[in-house]
């Protein structure tokens, strides 16, 4: 049996294609013009034509058929219903040959359809599902990172200038003096003055923007030296030579790697000094204000420290010098870092010593140049440290100034010496009795009770005690204390005469009734050819004397000087020709013979 | 702008996503339970509803044709792409002049995934995250600058998306932004959501917007003179004006003629 069927002509195939297509478009959506989708369905027709008159008989392209349309993404559901009802109705009329045959094939080629189309959606379905959990995972994924980009790039930077921060500096320190370092590095630790202030001035809404605008002109220069760096880059380490961070608030850090000294680093420091200070700030009050900063340097072998901690610590630690500094700027160095630490020790333990009494006074007499006669002592401050021993006031009296322990420590002195000076008067001896007073204590406003209660608890009469003060450009506004204290009958002298401020208009207006002239310009009359040592010296005692002040000259240490001190007329003298510093107990008593 | 500077949506499929459920309405695939669901409420109250997205799909396509074939333009933006079905912008366009380039955009983190899957193969063609209330920084993305010529005419497509735009953010200046950046005899392609015209229709539609209120993009219903007020002067909108999508441009060649559907709004704009 050959030809059990023959296929259709031209025009009814077309005619079933484009009605097929219009049924499948009316269900599912199927885009665009027609021209195309119309060939896709008639070839899918050509080739169930061609399964129905194969011979052999085959069903396989059923199948491939069902299949396609899913491709072809005429997927709806409802797709396979109106074709398998339309190709049911329609397909045997394609064909004339055996009606048994034809009504025995089409409807097992259009089951094949059918299960082609059924296994293909489900197939698109479930490949389309895994699409969809892949493409879930991957967002999150992404989202994951975007996040822990984002939460990192927020632990590294600071929200406020965008500049790397403490942790991103720490960990390139880190990286940079891993396993010892190659190479010196420089940090250097910028800090704004008076940032408080300026940001006061400025409004606080300013600060941010002031800080801003800091670490952009910083980024600015950092940039410039980086393309300086690559225009003479001998490799490619070279492009990252400059780290800028920002610590918050007014603290910025640059770091440079591969320095061959600490003056590089001094200047780089110099050069972004210089640059912020032309920051442009708005004015205030018709003045506009300045960028100043100071800055601390660390310049060494990049394994010289191998925490990132050390690093910041010495270089805070530079930055607090520069910060004392008149220069602004200082470098870091070991032997001062480690009489720091004494001296912070010092402070640390001072209040329990001030507790404990450890502190006396030391007593240095004063003579009358002309017969040598002892006619009073200063009291000098000594610390008896458990450890450290007998401690001198340059150990330790700028610490107590600093803590603010000044004015404990200064009443128990006074109260101390005034106490021997009471007891000395008591057995015969009179002895005027000089006391230090500091800036810090004058600055406080119940000194003079204090005096008050000092004397009248030890008894000293008023007029034996002498107060020390140091000429200061500070002195000046502690006039009604002072002129209070006078009129308790305290005497008042002015220490250090000759080497501060304006010396000529305090004796003016301060009521001293003695002057203690400056070691420096005793010393400078060991010299006899210095004849201007002598004029000043001279020149200083007259005007004293015209002025009715007593002069006592300090740091007498040779014959010479107090030969030329008595010859030009100084009245009182002190020193270690003399006497050194003794305590109470050793104290030469005046009846003695003083030994010369 | 960097593309990681804006908070990524996150993905929730316990809650229907506009993508999603487009998808469903024109019989993908890409939808999860919720948008399903979602679609047959939307149904319930509009049997008809699946011919209102063909009829803005097919709009979609008929607009990009035109643009390739009738005006020469080879570049797209797609703002608010969702997941590629059929008929994707770069299909058709690529269809007439292969070197047709497209940049998909969409809010929707899998959409644009799901996009650059299919895309993969396609040299010409890109998606990308965007959220078309920061048009700067779909102008700006490093994927868009780099790949379309912001020197020659690029047809931005915003469409079934500005009704995801509440009028707070301020659509029109959305619309003047991107504007800004396209050349003159660059293209403007809208569609949006429209009111129904019985009083009937206008009750069932209010009780379908308030189930968009439940989504992460609720809709906002507009009219034909307040999607004209969306496009400012720089643009000048094209014959027809705005119509119903089956209005614009019809093409007697197309696969099915839908019954009209007066709620999907077009108009198709040219930067002056
Ligand atoms: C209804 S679909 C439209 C898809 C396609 N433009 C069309 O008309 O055939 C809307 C798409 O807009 C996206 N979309 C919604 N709000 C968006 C926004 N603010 N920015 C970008 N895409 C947004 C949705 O994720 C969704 O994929």
């Amino acid at each position: 049996m050959t030809h059990p069927v023959r296929s259709a002509d031209e025009s009814s195939l077309n005619a079933l294609a484009q009605r097929w297509l219009r049924e499948v478009a009316a269900v599912g959506y199927v885009p665009g013009r027609r021209a195309k989708p119309l060939q896709e369905i008639k070839e899918l027709l050509l080739e169930l034509v061609s399964a129905v008159t194969a011979e052999p008989f085959e069903l396989e392209p059923g199948w491939r058929v069902g299949a396609r349309l899913v491709e072809l993404r005429m997927a709806d559901p409802k797709v396979i219903g109106v074709t398998v009802r339309l190709l049911t109705a329609h397909l045997p009329q394609l064909f004339d040959g055996d009606p048994d045959v034809v009504g025995d094939r089409v409807p097992r080629v259009l089951e094949q359809v059918n299960n082609g189309f059924a296994a293909a959606l489900r197939d698109t379905a479930m490949a389309i599902g895994e699409d969809i959990n892949r493409a879930m995972r991957v967002t999150w994924q992404a989202d994951k990172s975007v996040l822990q980009h984002r939460l990192q790039y927020a632990r590294l930077h600071d929200p406020v200038t965008g500049l790397p921060n403490r942790a991103y500096l720490r960990e390139a320190l880190r990286r940079l003096t891993a396993g010892g370092g190659r190479g010196r590095l420089g940090v250097c630790l910028l800090r704004v003055d008076g940032f408080a202030d300026l940001n006061d001035a400025l409004g606080h809404s300013h600060g941010d923007g002031l800080l801003e605008a800091i670490g952009s002109r910083l980024r600015d220069l950092v940039r410039s030296w980086q393309d300086t760096a690559r225009d003479q880059s001998t490799g490619p380490e070279d492009d990252d030579r400059y780290l800028l961070a920002h610590l918050g608030g007014e603290q910025f850090v640059l770091v440079v790697t591969g320095t061959a000294n600490a003056h590089q680093m001094v200047k780089v420091a110099k050069l972004a000094r210089l640059a912020l200070r032309t920051v442009v700030l708005p004015s205030v009050d018709g003045y506009v204000p300045r960028v100043k900063t100071s800055a601390g340097i660390v310049e060494a072998q990049a394994g010289s420290r191998t925490e990132p901690d050390e690093w910041l610590r010495d270089v805070h630690r530079a930055l607090a010098w520069a910060r004392a500094d008149p220069g602004g700027v200082m470098v870091f160095e070991q032997a001062r870092a480690r009489a720091d630490i004494v001296r912070h020790r010092l402070a640390a333990a001072m209040p329990a010593a001030l507790e404990r009494g450890e502190f006396e006074p030391y007593f240095q007499p004063i003579l009358a140049l002309a017969d040598r006669r002892v006619v009073g002592v200063e009291a000098l401050a000594r610390w008896r440290h458990p450890r450290a021993g007998l401690l001198v006031p340059a150990e330790f009296i700028m610490l107590a100034e600093q803590t603010g322990l000044i004015r404990q420590l200064g009443h128990t002195l006074l109260e101390q010496a005034c106490r021997h000076g009471a007891a000395w008067r008591s057995h015969g001896h009179e002895l005027l009795i000089n006391v230090n007073l500091a800036a810090a204590q004058l600055a406080d406003p119940g000194l003079v009770a204090v005096v008050a209660d000092v004397l009248y608890r030890t008894k000293l009469p008023a007029e034996w005690l002498q107060l020390e003060i140091t000429e200061t450009a500070a002195v000046d506004q502690y006039r009604q204390v002072l002129h209070d204290l006078v009129e308790l009958g305290v005497r008042l002298a002015l220490d250090d005469y000759g080497t501060g401020y304006a010396s000529l208009r305090s004796l003016s207006r301060l009521p001293v009734t003695t002057v203690k002239l400056a070691a420096e310009l005793v010393a400078d009359l060991e010299d006899g050819d210095d004849a201007a040592a002598a004029a000043i010296v001279r020149h200083t005692i007259g005007m004293c004397h015209d002025l009715n002040i007593t002069v006592i000259a300090e740091g007498i240490e040779t014959e010479t000087q107090y030969r030329r001190l008595s010859r030009l007329g100084c009245d009182l003298g002190q020193g270690f020709l003399f006497a050194r510093p003794t305590s109470a107990s050793t104290l030469p008593l005046p009846e003695d013979p003083f030994p010369v | 702008m960097e593309p990681n500077t804006w908070v990524p949506e996150g993905v929730d499929i316990t809650v229907p996503n506009a993508s999603r459920v487009y998808d469903y309405a024109l019989g993908g695939m890409h939808n999860f339970t919720v948008d399903r669901a979602f679609w047959h409420q939307v149904q319930e109250l509009f049997p008809e509803a699946h011919l209102v997205a063909r009829a803005n799909r097919a709009y979609l396509g008929r607009a990009v044709r035109w643009l390739v074939e009738e005006q020469g333009v080879t570049q797209f933006l797609d703002i608010g792409s969702g997941i590629p079905t059929l008929g994707n912008v770069h299909e058709v366009a690529q269809e007439v002049d292969p070197r047709a380039r497209v940049v998909y955009v969409d809010i929707d983190p899998i959409a644009v995934e799901q996009s650059r899957s299919l895309l993969r193969d396609n040299p010409n063609a890109h998606a990308i995250r965007g959220d078309l209330r920061d048009p700067d920084a779909i102008v700006w993305h490093d994927q868009v600058i780099s790949f379309l010529d912001f020197s020659r005419p690029i047809a931005v497509l915003m469409v079934a998306v500005l009704h995801f735009i509440p009028d707070e953010a301020d659509p029109r200046s959305l619309i003047s932004r991107i504007g800004m950046a396209l050349m003159p005899g660059s293209f403007l392609v809208l569609s949006h959501a429209g009111p129904e015209v019985t009083e009937e229709g206008l009750q069932r539609q209010e009780t379908a917007r308030q189930l968009y209120e439940k989504t992460p993009t609720p809709v906002v219903i507009r009219d034909g003179r307040q999607l004209l007020d969306l496009v400012d002067d720089s643009f000048e909108v094209l014959e027809p004006g705005v119509v119903a999508a089956d209005q614009w441009r019809p093409d007697p060649e197309e696969t099915a003629e839908i019954p009209p559907q007066p709620t999907a709004l077009v108009a198709v704009a040219r930067r002056r």
